[in-house]
C-alpha cells in the first residue's frame, strides 16, 4: 500500500472523489483506493493543504498492471497519479515452527486470484500433514486457515515443504520446522 | 506603491491556476492626478507538464 499525497490549494472545504481505471485492457483493476471521497477542508495560505488517499496494490496474476489514479473535486480541480504494479511469483515463506502432537499450527491462505479455483495441499514429509480437509474451491479474495499437524515420527526428518498448487500458476511453498 | 520623478519600476503578479482554463481578468492602477492606468490580463492555466506516479512491487497472495 501507497499514499498518493496532494496539496489542496482552493479557499473553500470541498470533497474529492477518488476513481481509479484500469488502462492496460479490460477486466477487473488490481489496483484500490482505500476510501471513495477525500474531504478537503478550506485552504487558509497559498501552501495550501496537504491530502492523502491510500492505494492498494492486489494483483490478481503474475505480470504487469497499469492504472490511473483520478480525484476530481465539483469544481473542476483534478489530481492524477498513473499507477505501476509488477505482480512476482509467490516467495517462499517461513520456516513456521510445528510443536509435536500439540494443536495444530494455523496458515492463513487467500486466493488471489479473481475466479474460484481449487487449490492442492501437499506436503514433501508425511510427517507434516493437514489437521482438516480443505473446504473445497475458495472464493475470489477469500482467505482460509490452514491447520498444520506434525505427528514427531523419530524416523522421519523434522523439516518439511508445505506446498500449495493451482493450475497455471507457481507454487506457495511454506518451510516447516518440527519441534 | 511609490515611484520617484522619472523612476519605473517592475513588479511581480501571481498567478496560481487551480484548473485548466483561460480567463481574463482586469488590473487597474489608480493615480488620483494621472488617472486610472488599465490592463487586460489574458491567464492560461495548462495542464501539469509532468506526470506524477506510484510504483507497485509484489509476491501473487
Amino acid at each position: 500500500m501507497q499514499a498518493f499525497k496532494f496539496t489542496h490549494f482552493l479557499k473553500k472545504a470541498t470533497q474529492y472523489a477518488v476513481k481509479i481505471e484500469r488502462i492496460d485492457g479490460p477486466g477487473v483493476c488490481d489496483f484500490k483506493a482505500e476510501i471513495a471521497n477525500v474531504p478537503a477542508a478550506a485552504a487558509e495560505n497559498q501552501k495550501g493543504i496537504e491530502l492523502a488517499v491510500n492505494v492498494r496494490y492486489e494483483p490478481f496474476t503474475i505480470g504487469d498492471s497499469r492504472g490511473v489514479l483520478k480525484l476530481t473535486s465539483p469544481e473542476g480541480m483534478e489530481y492524477s497519479c498513473m499507477l505501476f504494479g509488477k505482480s512476482l511469483a509467490p516467495q517462499p515463506q517461513g520456516p513456521i515452527k510445528c510443536p509435536a502432537g500439540a494443536k495444530p499450527v494455523g496458515i492463513d491462505f487467500k486466493n488471489p486470484l479473481n475466479e474460484k479455483v481449487e487449490f492442492i495441499v501437499n506436503f514433501d514429509n508425511p510427517n507434516f500433514s493437514l489437521a482438516s480437509k480443505l473446504p473445497g474451491p475458495l472464493d475470489p479474495g477469500k482467505a482460509t486457515s490452514l491447520q498444520i499437524k506434525y505427528d514427531g515420527k523419530p524416523d522421519l526428518p523434522t523439516t518439511g515443504r508445505m506446498i500449495v498448487t493451482t493450475k497455471g500458476l507457481p507454487p506457495w511453498i511454506y518451510y516447516l520446522q518440527g519441534e | 506603491m511609490v515611484l520617484k520623478p522619472h523612476d519605473a519600476r517592475e513588479f511581480q503578479i501571481k498567478y496560481l491556476p487551480l484548473m485548466i482554463s483561460e480567463q481574463e481578468t482586469d488590473m487597474v492602477l489608480k493615480n488620483p492626478v494621472l488617472g486610472d492606468f488599465n490592463y487586460k490580463l489574458r491567464l492560461k492555466g495548462v495542464a501539469p507538464t509532468s506526470q506524477r506516479s506510484l510504483a507497485f512491487k509484489c509476491s501473487l497472495g
